[in-house]
């Protein structure tokens, strides 16, 4: 059982009386990959500053190995380390960008070595990258710097803010590697926070959903975003063909960003039903199914028109309806899909 | 429109020949003005890097006073100064008056404000995302001063270069002060307004003519130093 890492209880933090973070209670364990998301204004980054030790919440408990976040000292403090959105260099040469972290931890052993080792891990030749400034680097280059940068700290936690926003599609792979080793060899905890979901579920041990400031009571993405339009008293999302999910404003669920939906709390059936209750159906076929074997559950990412919704079930009841990959499913769920802690 | 081009050609002559009353005028000009500069950044970095750095009680308050006092007449500063430096005054038994000294003292209150309000102009607006990347790795606080004051040094630089600028070029306490006493007080400044009152245009050219050079100077090794660290594109 891995220890745990970081302890966050009732946080709260508000940025001139908007409340941007409510976390009733979230753990993370050391040596995990966890995948945080969520839409924009979801929280995201600032509880990865709040990790970080950048910003303090406004009330509520945060600890890192047992230390508080207005006791904990500077040498365990610097076990951590953060790659922000927008990476930015110093303004001096990509030698001096990775030396600038070892000089200020006072940690200059094997310099060079690890030098080259890390801007490898990011994909760059040392030869070439090393002496240049930071303005002859490309936005994709400067990110691969920045995480390099942080890499050569052998850092024991490495917090990431949407680190492939600059990357191509050469990047992202070399990021997943290079994370991947990090947290392999060197038993580093990661946190990433991405939108990038298709990404972040190949590489995450776990995911926490956040919306609103709030971690959600499930831990896999449901959220559906874009434009919601306004009909009467009711809201619509269109899921491209042909069907939508249309909900009472007054549920206030989502007003801005859009919704998550709880997957636990989706049923699947092969047929359309009645019922007295209000349900919400929506009609799609089966992309994926995995066995989720740590509370013998089993997930399905069902295609939606263009979205992807999970739904989760036990696996007993999973195996009665002997689902199967591409099969026409409908989805039907009521408002409490929609709640949050 | 002759007695122009009379001047101008008296004025490279006397540069040329590297005339002693000419050059003893450079020379008390860079003299002081380059101590007094180096006053004002010791004095004034620091003061200027708290009031733009630290956030404390009246701090909104004392940034307004030091971007008033930029526009400080020069005249004024002289007046405060001899007030205190002259023979009844409380600093007079240093008999501060009618020398380097004093105008050094003077040129060092004109260029203060410039260097604490420009610098602390300069890290107020520090960019949030080069403030988040040094603090993610943890400095000490003495490690943070080092390296905004490295990130920011092109600021930094511009404002002592104003500073400089302004001081080089004031004429109201080299006057007050200093005298305008020929091999000891004289500036560049000075002589030009004495010179052109004798109507001895030529002097008073020769004088402008390298005004204008320090200053050129100043800005060109500013942006030689930008060029050569990348802070601007060729």
């Amino acid at each position: 059982m891995s220890e745990i890492l970081y302890k966050l209880n009732n946080i709260q933090t508000s940025y001139n009386t908007k409340p941007i973070l409510n976390i009733h209670a979230l753990q993370i364990n050391q040596s995990e990959i966890l995948g945080l998301i969520g839409s924009n204004g979801s929280g995201k980054s600032t509880l990865l500053r709040h990790l970080a030790f950048l910003e303090s919440p406004l009330s509520g408990e945060l600890l890192y190995k047992g230390f508080s976040h207005q006791l904990i000292p500077l040498h365990v403090k610097r076990e951590i380390t953060i790659l922000l959105p927008e990476p930015t260099l110093l303004k001096r040469s990509v030698k001096e960008n990775l030396l600038f972290g070892l000089k200020l931890h006072d940690d200059m052993e094997n310099a060079q070595k690890r030098m080259e080792e890390v801007l490898e891990l990011v994909g760059l030749l040392p030869k070439k990258f090393l002496q240049r400034q930071w303005h002859e680097l490309s936005s994709g280059e400067t990110q691969r710097v920045c995480l390099a940068a942080r890499l050569i700290l052998k850092p024991k936690t490495l917090l990431l803010d949407e680190p492939t926003n600059s990357l191509d599609y050469n990047g992202v792979p070399i990021f997943s590697d290079a994370i991947s080793y990090a947290n392999q060899q060197w038993k580093t905890t990661v946190i990433i926070a991405s939108h990038d979901l298709l990404w972040l579920s190949s590489l995450a041990t776990r995911q926490v959903g956040l919306h609103f400031g709030r971690v959600m009571d499930f831990s896999t993405s449901n959220f559906i975003f874009g434009k919601w339009e306004e009909k009467g008293k009711n809201k619509i999302f269109h899921f491209g063909d042909d069907q939508h999910l249309q909900i009472p404003k007054e549920w206030r669920v989502g007003e801005k960003r859009g919704i998550a939906i709880n997957p636990r709390k989706i049923s699947l059936t092969k047929e359309i039903f009645t019922c007295k209750e209000k349900l919400f159906f929506l009609e799609g076929f089966i992309k994926e199914i995995s066995h989720l074997q740590k509370d013998d559950e089993v997930s399905l990412k069902i295609n939606v028109g263009e979205y992807t919704i999970e739904a989760i079930m036990d696996y007993e009841e999973f195996k009665k309806n002997s689902f199967s990959l591409r099969e026409k499913v409908i989805l039907s769920f009521s408002q409490e899909a929609f709640n949050t802690n | 429109m002759d007695y122009i081009l009379e001047g101008l050609k008296e004025a490279i002559f006397l540069l040329i020949r590297l005339d002693p009353e000419t050059i003893s005028a450079i020379d008390i000009t860079i003299r002081t003005s380059s101590v007094s500069i180096l006053l004002s950044v010791i004095i004034g970095l620091p003061l200027g890097f708290i009031l733009g750095f630290f956030e404390f009680p009246f701090r909104k308050s004392l940034k307004l006073l030091s971007d008033t006092l930029l526009a400080l007449p020069t005249v004024v500063v002289g007046l405060i100064v001899y007030a205190f430096i002259s023979y009844r005054g409380p600093f007079g038994e240093y008999e501060l008056l009618y020398t380097a000294k004093g105008i050094i003292i003077g040129q060092t209150i004109l260029a203060l404000p410039i260097v604490i309000s420009l610098s602390a102009t300069a890290i107020e607006g520090m960019d949030r995302k080069l403030y988040l990347t040094l603090s993610s790795f943890y400095p000490t606080l003495f490690q943070m001063v080092k390296n905004v004051i490295w990130e920011l040094r092109h600021a930094l630089i511009a404002a002592i270069v104003t500073a400089y600028g302004r001081v080089v070029a004031e004429v109201g306490i080299a006057m007050m002060i200093g005298g305008n006493i020929k091999w000891f007080t004289r500036t560049i400044t000075t002589a030009i307004s004495l010179e052109t009152n004798k109507g001895e245009f030529a002097m008073g050219i020769a004088l402008g003519l390298v005004l204008i050079l320090i200053a050129f100077a100043a800005n060109l090794s500013l942006f030689a130093l930008k060029k050569r660290s990348g802070g601007m594109r060729s």
